[in-house]
């Protein structure tokens, strides 16, 4: 039986990136989640008397970025692999599990960074940034980012395609909207608990980085990834 | 099964004398696969397949066929028994590089084009094969912008075919490649096959159409309620050989073996089926000797000449055969 040298790890996991990337900016209903209706709130809230919130608009819109590049998309995205039956195929390819979960999270990553970069262009054309958000929006992606992805993999792995698509818009919805996000946590009866939520924690690290929101963020994470570890289904 | 049907089973004698075999394409070993479920899906199966040609595994529906294709890939594990494939565990990286797959669902997404597809498997391979050639040769335009999901059921088939071949592989094991194909479709599958037998490709196909058999197989296995009950090559499993008896009463297979040519076998198909192996050849005389035999020792008997189709109907109906 003859031996061949098969592809590093790593080119494995950029292949996969690279696909999920292409697949993901292809799909015109995953644009409009990851740009068109952040940047729709975004526009709303800074061009028109539509929506006011004492939340800093880029904050508010960068938060829905990451719960849409973070969650609701991937969750989609894994949900529909594996009714297509795509993870039990590219099981039997030579790309590893490991290498699909890297190339998963590259992907995620830049299309939260390429998301975010557009709405910042928007805000510098805008003339609306101010270069003291910097920081705590990038705190608050980072760890943001890292709260919900997880999360993506607990839906997208064990529900049924259709209740993935469901459930991860339902949440992007209700996050947005009653997850301190548009409608601030102080204007809401429950306001005091949703610094416990991710959308919560994240608002709070962007407008005031501290390590208490951020440890909040970890902790959901962490979380997320101990569920995912044990309940993702691969078909 | 029961031991004297195991002593029977050539399987059996093959697993035993191929533990040393190195050009087994996969070696099954009390092979036992049960689903949580609590259904059996495969039972204790010992299976030699050799790595070389068109393996045709052959079974109804709900045979084992997939499971044993999917266990083999890896994909499930082994509730007992041992299963090698290249001489390795089911799914290791050696074996991931050199063994193409078609799952019976495809596992293509839908929203992408066959060649994008076609591409991405190939980049997961040192030396993948050009997958416009290879979108050409199993007649599908690289060029469509069409996504998978909407292209027919035979397109898919198709485009499934050239994932599985893109790597380059040396074995290829397909699961119902011609599912739902017309007859040209499926006749251009055939072509598809044979060019790569030609390239020193070894195959594993399941089907359960006895055409497909007929048309490709070098070696043929048939499953049968989750137990191997046939295996062999045409040649010898084919009926140049082997004559069908039906008697309405049962008969002393030992004591008609006395009357053949020796190295001729007799055993019992169903209640009223006996199937007399006569390696040395079926010829006027010996039609005569069985034939005069069952006319003294039984009751209205009826002695033809058995084809491949007939004794593949009777493997896939689990008549156990030897």
């Amino acid at each position: 039986m003859s031996t061949v040298q098969g592809k590093s790890w790593t080119a494995l996991a950029l292949v996969h990136a690279r696909w999920t990337l292409r697949t993901t900016w292809r799909n015109g209903e995953q644009i409009l989640l990851l740009i068109g209706i952040p940047l729709a709130a975004y526009l709303a809230i800074t061009r028109t008397e539509l929506l006011t919130t004492a939340t800093p608009p880029l904050i508010i819109t960068t938060v829905m970025i990451i719960l849409a590049a973070g969650f609701t998309s991937p969750a989609i995205s894994l949900g529909f692999e594996r009714r297509y039956g795509s993870f039990a195929f590219l099981g039997t390819t030579p790309l590893p599990r490991s290498a699909i979960v890297a190339g998963s999270l590259m992907a995620i990553t830049i299309s939260a960074v390429l998301a975010l970069t557009v709405l910042v262009l928007v805000a510098v054309a805008l003339g609306q940034l101010i270069s003291g958000e910097i920081v705590g929006l990038m705190i608050a992606t980072l760890f943001g980012l890292g709260s919900v992805v997880p999360w993506a993999f607990v839906l997208g792995g064990i529900a049924r395609s259709e209740t993935v698509l469901v459930l991860a818009n339902g949440v992007f919805v209700v996050a947005t909207l009653f997850g301190g996000v548009l409608v601030p946590a102080s204007s809401l009866p429950y306001g005091a608990l949703l610094s416990w939520l991710p959308t919560g924690a994240m608002v709070n690290v962007a407008t005031d980085p501290n390590p208490g929101s951020v440890f909040v963020l970890i902790a959901w994470g962490v979380a997320g990834a101990l569920i995912a570890v044990r309940s993702f289904r691969w078909r | 099964m029961t031991p004297e049907q195991e002593r029977q089973n050539p399987a059996q004698h093959s697993v035993a004398a191929g533990g040393a075999n190195m050009d087994a394409l996969l070696v099954a070993e009390g092979l036992s696969v049960r689903y949580p479920a609590g259904v059996t899906a495969l039972d204790q199966l010992n299976l030699v397949i050799p790595d070389s040609g068109i393996t045709c595994l052959v079974g109804a529906n709900g045979a084992g066929k997939t499971t044993l294709l999917e266990t083999a890939a890896g994909l499930q594990a082994p509730s007992a028994g041992a299963l090698r494939v290249r001489g390795q565990v089911p799914g290791s990286k050696q074996n991931r590089l050199h063994i193409g797959v078609m799952l019976q669902d495809g596992g293509m997404p839908g929203s992408v084009r066959a060649q994008e597809f076609v591409c991405y498997v190939g980049r997961m391979y040192p030396h993948p094969r050009d997958p416009v050639e290879l979108l050409k040769q199993v007649e599908i335009d690289p060029n469509s912008r069409t996504p998978i999901r909407r292209l027919s059921g035979g397109e898919q088939r198709r485009v499934a075919w050239a994932a599985a071949m893109v790597g380059d592989a040396t074995s290829l094991f397909l699961d119902e490649p011609t599912a739902g194909l017309d007859p040209v479709g499926r006749e251009r599958l055939y072509e598809v096959l044979r060019t790569e037998r030609d390239r020193g490709v070894s195959m594993i196909v399941s089907t359960h159409l006895i055409e497909d058999v007929e048309s490709l197989a070098d070696f043929i296995v048939v499953l049968h309620a989750g137990r191997v009950v046939l295996t062999g090559e045409p040649a010898q499993l084919r009926p140049s050989n082997a004559l069908l008896v039906r008697s309405a009463r049962a008969m002393d297979e030992q004591a008609l073996l006395t009357a053949l040519p020796q190295g001729s076998g007799c055993y019992r198909i169903t209640d009223d089926v006996y199937r007399v192996n006569v390696p040395a050849g079926i010829d006027p005389s010996v039609m005569a000797t069985v034939s005069s035999w069952c006319n003294q020792h039984s009751v209205t008997p009826d002695v033809t000449v058995a084809d491949l189709k007939s004794v593949l109907w009777g493997a896939l109906r689990g008549e156990q055969q030897t």
